[in-house]
């Protein structure tokens, strides 16, 4: 039951992507609670392992009001999509200060290992579907304004440098 | 078995977004044969989870058995996977605001997954009266009707011939 020190950008562990975890063990449990623990401190309706400086595909979501649908996943993969996209205003606690609206499908069915190890396939929409495919980006190194033409991405990150000072 | 009333627009549960089924429950298989019970008494070719109240991603379609024999189709969980860019309009009626036609445009061919009741995982492409049909009841799960579809104008016509 630990908040993590979330890592700042251009540190490279944000943009390597991370390994599959062999198994669930309390170990990965663990990760998952203080991975919860720093996304509810936030506060954040998603996270990935490599935001917390671990290298394991690992994510959490939960975008509940009363902060009670804790999503743990492990190794997720997007394996449908739908084709019909959703605009939303995405942002990183690793780039703070900017925001960019990012089109993602509205619709995806995600496998992944559960908390008790389990192979499950779940679909997600709307700001569910939009958190796991942000996370799912973080665990290949990505960051959502990878998703941007180039001249939205220099634009973006020309504003948090200057918010850096 | 059991024919469910069926909201009217403009019931606030249809413009929500329904959640994902998680689980084939026995009461998920009671509510897809209720439902299939009320499309069929309606008459109608489609009806969706919010459309009875049930604030879950599924909706009964059947196209044919008005001309044929009965051939219902249950889906949870749809997603459209491909649309065409070719467009088609068709005069789409709903069982949630009766008595009223629109002309709605939408993609003349979309594919759809989705999962049974059996939980088997479907893909199907859809054309025709079944691809308006498909894509009018996913529609409802994300809060969505025909007069969304409409610019202002034909909107507000339509609006004021339903609440006459």
């Amino acid at each position: 039951m630990t908040v993590r020190t979330i890592l700042q950008l251009p540190d490279k562990r944000l943009r390597s992507p991370c390994e599959d975890v062999t198994e669930v063990t309390d170990d990965v449990r663990a990760i998952w609670q203080d991975m919860i623990d720093t996304m509810d401190a936030m506060p954040g309706v998603g996270l990935g392992a490599p935001q917390i400086g671990v290298m394991l595909r690992l994510a959490v979501v939960d975008t509940s009001e009363a902060r009670d649908k804790r999503i743990r996943l492990a190794n997720p993969e997007v394996i449908d999509a739908s084709a019909i996209m959703n605009v939303h205003e995405e942002a990183s606690p690793c780039l703070p200060g900017v925001s960019a609206k990012v089109s993602r499908p509205r619709g995806v069915r995600v496998k992944y290992l559960d908390e008790t190890g389990a192979s499950v396939e779940r679909d997600f929409v709307g700001l569910d579907a939009t958190s796991v495919q942000h996370q799912i980006d973080h665990l290949a190194g990505k960051l959502y304004f990878d998703r941007l033409s180039k001249v939205k991405r220099d634009m973006l990150l020309r504003r948090a440098r200057k918010m850096k000072g | 078995m059991s024919v469910l009333p069926i909201l009217l627009w403009p019931d606030p549960r249809l413009m929500d977004i329904c959640a994902p089924i998680e689980a084939i429950t026995p009461e998920i298989e009671a509510l897809a044969a209720d439902m299939l019970e009320t499309m069929y008494a309606a008459p109608g070719r489609g009806l969706a989870g919010p459309q009875v109240g049930a604030m879950q991603r599924i909706f009964v379609m059947d196209v044919g058995w008005k001309e044929g024999k009965p051939d219902p189709l249950v889906c949870l969980n749809p997603m459209l996977q491909e649309v065409s860019k070719e467009r088609a309009t068709n005069s789409e009626g709903c069982l949630s605001i009766p008595g009223i036609s629109a002309d709605v445009s939408r993609p003349a061919q979309v594919q759809m997954v989705w999962t049974g009741l059996n939980g088997g995982r479907y893909v199907q492409s859809f054309t025709g009266f079944a691809a308006a049909c498909v894509q009018h009841e996913l529609d409802h799960l994300d809060g969505v009707v025909t007069f969304d579809h409409l610019d202002a104008q034909t909107r507000a016509a339509l609006e004021a011939e339903y609440a006459a």
